[in-house]
């Protein structure tokens, strides 16, 4: 049955779209400003991208983001996986509900939290066993494998209990061994969705600031953490800009994974 | 090659033949539920074995654990010979052919069908020849190119069959292999599938709950029952000669009336039976003792009509036609008793409807040859 909404419900669902929608167009609007004053417009220009380019600080973040990002979501695609395939595949092994739970937490964990206890941890270790030395890329990339496998885990799991078990029965049927089964068989199948969660879990990481400002050390600042500290110093437009780069990136990436996961064969 | 043709085969007379498949007291549990409860079955080679029976009876169980997909709870399972029992899947002459065809979409025909060869590791000229070769009995050679997802139901369950027998199994396994169809496709693929299973020689143990299916397509058949076998033989055998009054109802469908012995001998039993309203001539001899209760049956097109008495009393009764189910070739009687029993006769349409003699109401009497009545088990 095909209902149009009545004058009241699109009134309301403008207002709701706008509040959430309106800021973010603003951003990306003014980051073509002329002016250097966030607030008036002065004409188009596009001088603050180019002005991004010079600043090495904002440069070395980045860098330092993406590296977290690619390696924590590659991490968590691994992990996740495998995690998946031991829940949906491996039967029904003692303490499988507890390791499903477990392995799920960090979606619903505080970050605060995470970010404190993995802080704490690093600091421990490093005491007791003189590693990581310091903290850096490497401690952020394992905050950030721990909060994105959470997200891989359930993806793939969905996808492994929509698959038709029968194919990898056929597949050992016809003398594959159990590992050529997962290579040749469950890995091609599922590969939608280990790219949707590598991308997914890229977006997570490349926007994250709370786990990352817990573990980061000194020089190894995110991006997100970068943009966080400089708007105490007066928002400029070269952070709209920037905002806009970072919005179109994870916008692509967020797209591209959940077409990924929608599509039919 | 030399092919066999259906009507030569028939091993389980021979006492000498030695079994290729053997099963030896196989029993199967789910977690205390027993799905397959002692079952001890003998297959000869080249033989098209169906296994029969109704959902959760255990027959899909007992196929799974013949490919290897599920150990047995206890007995032993025999292939050529070999025990196989503890043999992973992957390591039987066994192949199967799914029921939802389990062809890998993202593999070609040609590719679905290389896969279980490329386990083996046998040369690539072999390897092209044998998928050539098996490519073209299922007539799928113009569709080697195409995905899994490009082909229609009929095609994808001719890529399954080939893919499964380039192997060369021992044995093949169907799980419901026609049930994906629709009828008319049906019908004409069960002849293709004995034919085909008649030129490669290889034995098939099929899975169904289509009666039809399985009479049309089976050497022998095993009629299964909460786990158990309770009957094996030939269609015709199954079909004719029950054991039992569950296999009677489950392969096509059968009078029954209840009575009592009156009369026993080597030859021949007589049942006093007020249902059938009648004395019950049973032309061969059972252990069931004078004054027994038993349950005599007859097949529906076994029972013949006529508007006037019959000569002999033993084995006729009369009653009052309720319905007449008109299916073309045959119209199906549905004839009250005296007793309120409803009796089946099935009687050929020989000539056209508005002309047949009895109809709706009519008197008519009741009656049959005493040798193809069947004394029941219960």
């Amino acid at each position: 049955m095909h209902r149009t909404l009545s004058l009241f419900l699109k009134i309301w669902m403008t207002l709701g779209y706008g509040f959430l929608y309106f800021p973010i167009l603003t951003l990306v609007v003014f980051s073509f400003n002329a002016s250097p004053q966030v607030t008036v417009w002065h004409g188009f220009s596009t001088q603050w991208y180019g002005s991004l380019l010079q600043d090495t600080v904002l440069i070395r973040s980045a860098f330092v983001s993406l590296q977290v990002a690619v390696l924590s979501a590659t991490l968590a695609v691994v992990l996740g996986t495998l995690a998946a395939v031991s829940l949906v595949r491996f039967g029904k092994f003692r303490g499988r509900g507890l390791f499903g739970i477990l392995t799920t937490a960090p979606l619903v964990m505080p970050e605060v939290i995470t970010g404190l206890s993995l802080l704490l941890l690093f600091v421990g270790l490093e005491q007791t066993f003189g590693w990581p030395k310091g903290r850096g890329i490497l401690t952020i990339t394992c905050a950030h494998t721990t909060l994105c496998m959470a997200y891989v885990t359930i993806l793939v799991r969905e996808r492994l209990a929509d698959m038709d078990l029968s194919l990898e029965e056929a597949a050992l049927d016809l003398g594959a061994r159990p590992l050529k089964v997962f290579t040749a068989i469950t890995l091609p199948l599922i590969s939608p969705s280990l790219v949707s969660g590598w991308l997914l879990a890229f977006a997570l990481s490349l926007d994250d600031v709370v786990l990352a400002s817990f573990v980061a050390g000194p020089g190894s600042s995110t991006l997100p953490m970068v943009i966080f500290s400089s708007i105490r110093f007066g928002i400029t437009p070269q952070i709209n800009a920037l905002a806009t780069l970072i919005i179109t990136g994870v916008a692509m990436s967020v797209g591209i994974a959940g077409w990924l996961m929608h599509r039919r064969r | 090659m030399q092919r066999l043709k259906r009507r030569d085969l028939q091993p389980w007379q021979d006492p000498k033949a030695k079994p290729y498949i053997h099963l030896e007291g196989v029993s199967k549990e789910f977690g205390g539920h027993v799905v397959v409860d002692d079952v001890t079955l003998s297959i000869y080679q080249g033989e098209f074995f169906a296994l029969l029976g109704p959902s959760g009876c255990g027959k899909t169980t007992l196929l799974r654990m013949l490919a290897g997909f599920e150990a047995p709870s206890q007995g032993k399972i025999y292939i050529d010979g070999v025990d196989v029992t503890r043999r992973p899947a992957y390591d039987r002459p066994v192949n199967m052919m799914f029921q939802s065809y389990a062809l890998f979409p993202h593999m070609t025909v040609e590719k679905n069908v290389a896969f279980g060869l490329k386990q083996e590791g046998i040369s690539a000229a072999e390897m092209k020849e044998r998928i050539r070769d098996v490519l073209h009995l299922v007539q799928m050679e113009k569709f080697r190119a195409r995905y899994p997802h490009q082909l229609s139901g009929g095609q994808r369950q001719r890529v399954a069959l080939a893919r499964s027998l380039v192997k060369r199994p021992k044995l093949l396994l169907l799980d419901e292999p026609l049930a994906a169809l629709d009828k008319r496709l049906r019908e004409q693929t069960q002849f293709e599938l004995v034919n085909i299973q008649e030129e490669v020689g290889v034995t098939f143990i099929m899975v169904t709950h289509d009666q039809e299916e399985a009479m049309t397509m089976a050497s022998r058949l095993g009629i299964m029952d909460h786990g158990r076998l309770s009957q094996i033989g030939t269609p015709n055998e199954i079909y004719e000669y029950p054991h039992s009054e569950y296999v009677a109802d489950f392969i096509g469908s059968i009078n029954k009336f209840e009575g009592r012995v009156i009369e026993e001998d080597s030859d021949h039993l007589l049942v006093e039976s007020e249902e059938a309203g009648c004395e019950l001539y049973v032309s061969h001899s059972t252990n069931a003792p004078i004054g027994a209760q038993v349950k005599v049956a007859i097949r529906p097109e076994k029972v013949m009509i006529a508007t006037s008495p019959p000569e002999h009393q033993r084995n006729a009764t009369k009653g009052i036609v309720k319905d007449i189910g008109y299916l073309g070739d045959v119209s199906i009687y549905h004839v009250e008793l005296s007793s309120g029993k409803i009796v089946l006769a099935t009687q050929p349409n020989l000539v056209r409807l508005a002309e047949r003699a009895v109809t709706w109401e009519d008197e008519v009497y009741l009656f049959w040859r005493a040798e193809n009545s069947i004394v029941l088990s219960s």
